[in-house]
């Protein structure tokens, strides 16, 4: 794995290149997509963990995340953003849709996700993990109130103030203009103040 | 709140940054040794197979064709779902004639009898709707309808008592109540057979089987009639369809046979 690729969505030019390569080998070599795969990995789940505040549900969105990817990956095309942007984006998906059809199912819309819902191998981790995340109270609070919001506001509040993510960051992921993030980020932290009241 | 404070909040907001070790590993394993390896390698294989495929692809991947065929295809799917609407939200021409003849107001006024119009036959030929109606324990009324002009020009009444039958649930359900009252066990048991079922309206249901007078007002409909017989003998049973209850049994020797005859006349008995 090169140094030069990070995990960040904001990368030097020359980091780029790196994650261009490496990307190019991934579309051939699975190994390849391991690298990438050991890079993204943590960050994905705790944005999805920043998205959903809930353990399990965040395992299962980072695995759909990262079996769409692989799936996924011959069609990729380089188009000099980071590779992050795109497993943020479909990460995104994954948890807006779940929110979506949230009182159904889980989710399961790769068969393989039935080989990764046993958790019998880790379930002291995720139960360490639930208590964790449990403890921090006021993210927890939050969280429940940015739930109550519209996907797109809940996107947006969590990628800018959980995530640490810049605007320009933003558009890449989101795919939107800089503006309309702004003032979707606007808007979402007025209406969250009308839920805090 | 005020808003300055709440992004401060979510600014400084501790957030837990956890990893399921077990989780990755075997989520990797997955990924990397399991089938989704094998068929990456494989397509690696048909690469060449595909060449031409994927040339085509590249062609239609163009902005100008793919905005095109995408704003085709969305319009076709458009188009389709609006023709289908209309084909399914239009209503039949024998609603049609029976909501014409319904809203009429010479109908509404030459129909007696009591609750809403019911519509017993319609029959639409030639750009013309014959429509049977009536009002329950009413008169009959036959309708013609220009279905041009979707108006009532001209109708018949024919004079006679309008009794709609009870629907097949509401027949099982009034034998199921009359099957479960003691006094009509014993009547079953003593060999008698129900003859028929059939609906008691609030006119006569109303009317004391013994004095004739009028003692309540009931909806109609929520009670039903029914006649067992052995040998040459009727009783008949009155049955709450609503309450759930047999109300009363008349027996044969009881003074009550002209109610019976309201209905169908000392011929049936």
């Amino acid at each position: 794995m090169s140094d030069h690729v990070t995990s960040d969505t904001s990368l030097t030019p020359d980091q780029l290149r790196a994650e261009k390569e490496l990307v190019k080998r991934a579309q051939h070599i699975p190994e390849a997509f391991g690298e990438l795969y050991e890079v993204y990995y943590r960050r994905i789940f705790n944005y999805a963990l920043k998205r959903t505040a809930n353990v399990q549900l965040s395992l299962d969105i980072t695995s759909i995340t990262f079996l769409k990817a692989f799936s996924q990956i011959k069609k990729y095309r380089w188009r000099d953003v980071p590779f992050a942007a795109w497993l943020y984006r479909i990460a995104s998906n994954e948890v807006n849709d779940h929110y979506r059809r949230e009182g159904g199912k889980r989710i399961t819309s790769i068969e393989s996700i039935a080989d990764l819902a046993d958790t019998t191998d880790y379930i002291d981790e995720v139960n360490q993990a639930e208590e964790e995340l449990s403890r921090h109270e006021e993210f927890v609070m939050l969280h429940r109130k940015i739930s109550e919001l519209p996907l797109i506001y809940q996107e947006v509040i969590a990628l800018k103030f959980f995530e640490k993510r810049k605007i320009r960051e933003m558009v890449k992921i989101l795919g939107k203009k800089e503006g309309t993030i702004k003032s979707l980020l606007h808007r979402g932290v007025d209406k969250l103040r009308e839920k805090m009241k | 709140m005020k808003k300055e404070a709440l992004i401060r909040s979510l600014e400084s907001t501790e957030i837990p940054d956890l990893l399921i070790e077990g989780h990755k590993n075997h989520l990797r394993k997955v990924l990397l040794e399991g089938a989704y390896a094998e068929s990456l390698a494989a397509d690696k294989g048909r690469a060449s197979a595909g060449s031409i495929f994927r040339g085509w692809l590249d062609w239609l991947r163009a902005p100008a064709w793919r905005m095109a065929a995408a704003s085709g295809v969305a319009l076709f799917i458009i188009a389709a779902v609006l023709s289908l609407s209309v084909y399914l939200a239009a209503p039949s021409p024998s609603a049609v004639a029976a909501d014409v003849v319904k809203r009429d107001p010479g109908i509404q006024q030459r129909l007696n009898g009591t609750g809403d119009i019911i519509i017993m036959r319609v029959d639409v030929r030639d750009g013309m709707a014959s429509v049977v109606c009536g009002r329950c324990m009413g008169d009959v009324i036959e309708a013609d309808v220009d279905m041009n002009v979707k108006t009532v020009v001209s109708a018949r009444r024919y004079e006679g008592l309008f009794v709609p039958e009870l629907t097949r649930e509401a027949r099982e359900h009034a034998l199921k109540i009359a099957a479960a009252d003691d006094r009509v066990k014993s009547i079953m048991d003593r060999g008698a057979k129900v003859e028929r079922v059939f609906p008691i309206f609030s006119s006569v249901s109303n009317m004391s089987v013994i004095s004739g007078s009028i003692l309540k007002v009931t909806p109609a409909g929520t009670q039903a009639i029914v006649s067992m017989q052995l040998d040459a003998r009727t009783w008949l049973v009155l049955v709450d369809l609503e309450e759930g209850r047999v109300e009363r049994i008349t027996e044969p020797e009881a003074d009550n046979m002209y109610y019976y005859e309201i209905f169908f006349g000392p011929q049936n008995l």
